[in-house]
């Protein structure tokens, strides 16, 4: 692979591995358990996918640190269900929670890469770049949105507004101030965005090249195979 | 008609409004009967007031306008000889291969999630073979000071370290003229140095350039300041020609 980790992220292990392994594997895993309501088939897709991030040298803390708040939800989820529809439903919330948690692991596999080595991965892929980049510039948008809404609660603060001493009915209207001109700044930004891709040639030719080109490993073309292959023999051994 | 072969960019009787933002909300002209011929290989300045139609025209000399951003207009713009605004063949795309524009927010124009793909992105687009584009980014990090932040996140960088990025951008598609929307708005005095070396550089190489900037006295080396107010242009000459008191008086009073 070509495109090196960026300078605050360690590298080898599962950084180290070309994305397209990482598209399939998640791809592959959240098809299966869609398509399948047997526990221990979905269980077994969970241990691969928990496997993958050990030997890859994952740091499960930060992995855990990453997924905590979608884990609280899906328990959540659990219980609900579970009270609601009883015995019932415990095995429904169980194949649904399971489910859950199998895309929740896949993403957090698809995290230990570099965004930009995802866009390379599906053009390479002959998806068209321009659904690509449809992709990666909404992602480039996360951190700057975050950014404003940062400031825009701090200036609020700044003028008076302590949203800790605030009651629940006066803290929503008031986040909902703030969640205005964030919106209102982020379609002033997707404007202004798209405006400068076009000033920078976006779409004026038929096609486009690419300065930097992965390109897979042994191993990786392995894994590519491997991941739909094992979820397959899991659902011939447990789905009976 | 076309222009003189030493003219790049040339405005003839050009006016242009906004689209009113609701009824019975005429809005006055941005650009009203704006004439100016930009020579091949100058340096132009465009000094002016905030709201007096700087950044509106330099969107017109790109082909934003009338491509991308709608409204009335009337006259002509020609770039490099062929007319563009009621040309409906010329792209802003196409166009981008001969005129670069870094826009004052640095922000708006950085898309991509590493500093040298953001400088990869407008070659990319233009087609030009991959070694050419590595060789002209790998040139455009040194030059823009960006030397060990290859493969940072913009969203990481300082405003200076943006800005540098977005003309470095621009610089790697190397187009023939090149427009600076408040360029300096986040250099600190190095930054503000190596631009107006870059420049220089610029102009010594046959480049095009203009350049929008409150801080003008510091582009006493351009060919020509353009004075403008209220979408008006009011005075075009050398900047020794230019007397300070209509600077002074007549811009910001």
């Amino acid at each position: 692979m070509t495109g090196g980790a960026s300078n605050h992220v360690k590298s080898g292990g599962l950084r180290s591995i070309d994305p397209r392994p990482k598209l399939m594997l998640m791809v592959s895993a959240s098809t299966a358990c869609m398509l399948t309501g047997n526990i221990p088939h979905i269980a077994g897709i969970l241990c691969v996918l928990i496997l993958t991030l050990v030997v890859g040298g994952a740091d499960m803390l930060v992995v855990l640190g990453r997924i905590r708040a979608l884990l609280l939800l899906i328990a959540a989820l659990f219980v609900i269900q579970t009270i609601f529809a009883g015995m019932d439903g415990l095995l429904l919330a169980a194949v649904l929670s399971l489910r859950l948690l199998v895309v929740v692991l896949a993403a957090a596999i698809l995290l230990e890469g570099e965004i930009r080595d995802y866009l390379l991965a599906l053009v390479q892929m002959k998806l068209p770049y321009e659904l690509a980049f449809a992709v990666i510039v909404g992602l480039h948008f996360l951190p700057i949105l975050r950014d404003e809404a940062v400031n825009i609660y701090c200036y609020m603060q700044l003028r008076g507004k302590d949203f800790k001493k605030l009651g629940i009915a006066k803290k929503l209207r008031a986040y909902s101030g703030l969640c205005l001109p964030i919106l209102a700044g982020a379609l002033r930004r997707a404007y202004e965005t798209s405006i400068a891709m076009d000033l920078r040639g976006f779409r004026a030719m038929p096609g486009r090249t690419s300065m930097r080109r992965l390109s897979m490993r042994g191993t990786d073309v392995i894994l590519t195979i491997f991941y739909p292959v094992i979820f397959i023999a899991l659902g011939f051994i447990f789905v009976r | 008609m076309k222009t003189d072969d030493h003219i790049f960019i040339e405005t003839r009787n050009f006016s242009f409004s906004y689209p009113p933002t609701g009824k019975g909300t005429e809005r006055r002209p941005a650009l009203a009967d704006i004439n100016l011929a930009i020579e091949i290989g100058s340096i132009t300045v465009l000094v002016g007031p905030s709201g007096c139609g700087k950044t509106t025209l330099c969107r017109c000399l790109t082909g934003a306008i009338p491509k991308l951003i709608k409204g009335t207009l009337t006259g002509e713009v020609y770039i490099g000889g062929r007319e563009i605004a009621h040309d409906d063949a010329v792209t802003v795309g196409a166009l981008s291969a001969q005129i670069g524009f870094v826009t004052q927010e640095p922000d708006h124009q950085i898309v991509m999630t590493a500093v040298e793909d953001d400088i990869a992105f407008g070659p990319e687009n233009l087609m030009k073979p991959p070694a050419a584009i590595r060789s002209s980014v790998d040139a455009q990090i040194s030059n823009m000071g960006l030397a060990g932040k290859a493969e940072t996140n913009p969203s990481a960088l300082s405003g200076g370290e943006k800005q540098r990025l977005a003309l470095g951008g621009i610089l790697a598609m190397n187009p023939e003229a090149m427009i600076f929307d408040e360029p300096m708005s986040n250099l600190d005095a190095d930054g503000r140095t190596r631009f107006t070396r870059r420049i220089k550089e610029l102009k010594s190489g046959g480049r095009t350039v203009v350049i929008v900037e409150h801080d003008f006295e510091l582009f006493d080396f351009a060919d020509r300041w353009v004075l403008m107010k209220d979408g008006r242009l009011i005075c075009a000459d050398a900047p020794a020609n230019i007397p300070r008191s209509l600077l002074e008086d007549e811009l910001w009073r």
